[in-house]
């Protein structure tokens, strides 16, 4: 039984001895350190063995044995397949393909990090990779709780963090923690200083003494309205001083206008080069480099094959006629200025007074606006006793 | 030369016997297994001299084995054994 199984797996060679002395054959045979099997003498001067394919061929080369010697048939797995070969390829080949693609889904290929900025997003990659969520990882070996719980504990600014595994990609979402707003505490002593230098027109103090009076100009970080009120001759009494202070403030905007502005319009004519990328090889799916436009605009898709982590990149050549045009200097100022005050009216601040400066140096004009809007400027400080609470800081 | 492999067995077997050996133990002498009347195997043997369905012949340095039975067939054979299947009727050594 074992025989039978050994020789139909590593495959079989049913030979055929012929001559009065066919023992003589056998002897080489086994001299040689071919293991022979089942010796069947079928004719007084016949006898059938087998052997394995290999000892077959290196009997069959024996020049002792040529002439009384011929193989009968061959068997075995390797017979069949040999014999096969086309008809297993065709039903190997989607096998293999199956197996390939999902032993490939089985690892991390792509890492996609909802709504990041680059900076979160190199700061959440590495913080996986160390993690072991990477390119080429295995899935099985994630434990995403594990990931989560880590990275939340090692940056205290995020919130929450979601790591989710669809086929062969991590998905993360992720939200910031809120800063928490700065709790005023009544009982502790504040003044109010200038955020912008001003000129105030309106002061309004809830608590403190006002220092600064409508049509003085302070600076940023002026005292305007102070917490500490004098009780008597000698002592003081420190109170949490608040109140509202407007004052006009000069806000500023520069755009630079170009004399001649290039417009690009598209022919219609188009090529496209294909390109496969794995990590930082890149594998150019075309022969010729050279570009054939002299004006062009170039669109880039990328589509990335999760199961291998291979992105195509379809690039697009769009042919462009380049002409320029003279720009119209005083209607582009005139939509720069309404620009430049409707920002201003959408943030609240009333326009008391604006005006706008040209610069021309030949190549470009640079166009300066500024408006004098009147605005909030009070903000509350603690006051931090041992040092000049008076001062002008930030 | 047949003197010297013949001192040479002597001398074995003579160690053999001092030592409280088994038989065969640093000689290379044939070892003959039969299994009932349907299998038997030689180990050592020098070559096969002859093979029939009736007959088979061994030569082996002890001598020649005869094995003698009905529908005799040599299950497997290498260059140091010999296996026989079959009705064995008859060993013998000539």
């Amino acid at each position: 039984m074992k025989l039978k199984l050994i020789d139909f797996l590593f495959g079989y060679c049913r030979m055929e001895a012929t001559g009065t002395f066919c023992e003589r054959i056998i002897n080489i045979a086994t001299a040689k350190g071919i293991f022979i099997r089942d010796i069947v003498r079928t004719s007084p001067d016949r006898v059938e063995f087998s052997v394995s394919l290999k000892g077959g061929r290196l009997l069959l080369s024996d020049k002792k044995v040529t002439g009384s010697l011929k193989t009968i048939r061959q068997g075995g797995l390797p017979v069949i397949l040999a014999e096969r070969k086309t008809r297993v390829v065709a039903i190997l080949t989607p096998f293999l393909i199956f197996l390939l693609l999902f032993l490939s889904t089985q690892f991390i290929w792509h890492v996609n990090i909802i709504d990041a900025t680059k900076e979160e997003e190199a700061l959440i990659l590495k913080e996986l990779e160390r993690l072991g969520v990477k390119r080429g990882a295995l899935k099985l070996t994630i434990d995403r709780g594990n990931v989560k719980n880590q990275i939340l504990i090692d940056n205290p600014d995020l919130m929450w963090l979601w790591v989710d595994i669809r086929g062969a990609s991590a998905i993360v979402k992720f939200a910031h923690r809120a800063p928490a707003p700065e709790i005023f505490n009544e009982e502790d002593f504040y003044n109010v200083y200038s955020t912008h230098d001003a000129v105030i027109t309106k002061i309004m103090p809830k608590n403190g003494i006002a220092k600064v009076s409508v049509g003085d100009t302070v600076l940023k970080g002026q005292l305007l309205i102070e917490g500490v009120m004098a009780q008597d001759s000698e002592t003081e009494k420190h109170i949490h001083a608040s109140g509202e202070v407007y004052g006009n403030v000069w806000e500023e905007k520069c755009v630079v206008i170009p004399h001649k502005n290039e417009i690009r319009t598209p022919t219609g004519n188009k090529f496209e080069r294909l390109s496969i990328n794995f990590e930082k090889f890149r594998l150019k799916l075309f022969i010729n480099s050279s570009i054939l436009y002299e004006n062009y605009d170039i669109i880039e898709n990328n589509r990335t094959f999760a199961p291998f982590g291979a992105t195509f990149t379809k690039t697009e050549y769009h042919e462009v006629l380049v002409t320029y045009e003279e720009n119209d200097i005083d209607s582009m100022k005139k939509s720069c200025e309404e620009e430049f005050l409707a920002e201003l009216s959408a943030k609240g601040f009333p326009v008391v007074y604006s005006e706008s400066f040209i610069n021309d140096d030949g190549e470009k004009v640079t166009l300066t606006m500024r408006a004098l809007c009147e605005e909030p400027i009070a903000k509350e400080r603690r006051m931090n006793f041992g040092e000049d609470n008076s001062g002008t800081d930030n | 030369m047949k003197e010297n492999k013949k001192s040479k067995k002597s001398v074995l077997s003579k160690a053999e016997s001092v030592l409280d050996l088994a038989t065969g133990t640093l000689g290379a002498l044939p070892n003959i297994t039969l299994y009932g009347t349907a299998a038997l195997e030689i180990d050592n043997f020098k070559s096969l001299m002859d093979f029939s369905p009736d007959t088979v012949r061994v030569n082996t340095s002890d001598g020649i084995v005869r094995i003698d039975g009905i529908n005799l067939r040599l299950a497997f054979m290498t260059d140091e054994s010999i296996s026989v299947r079959g009705d064995i009727r008859n060993l013998s050594f000539e």
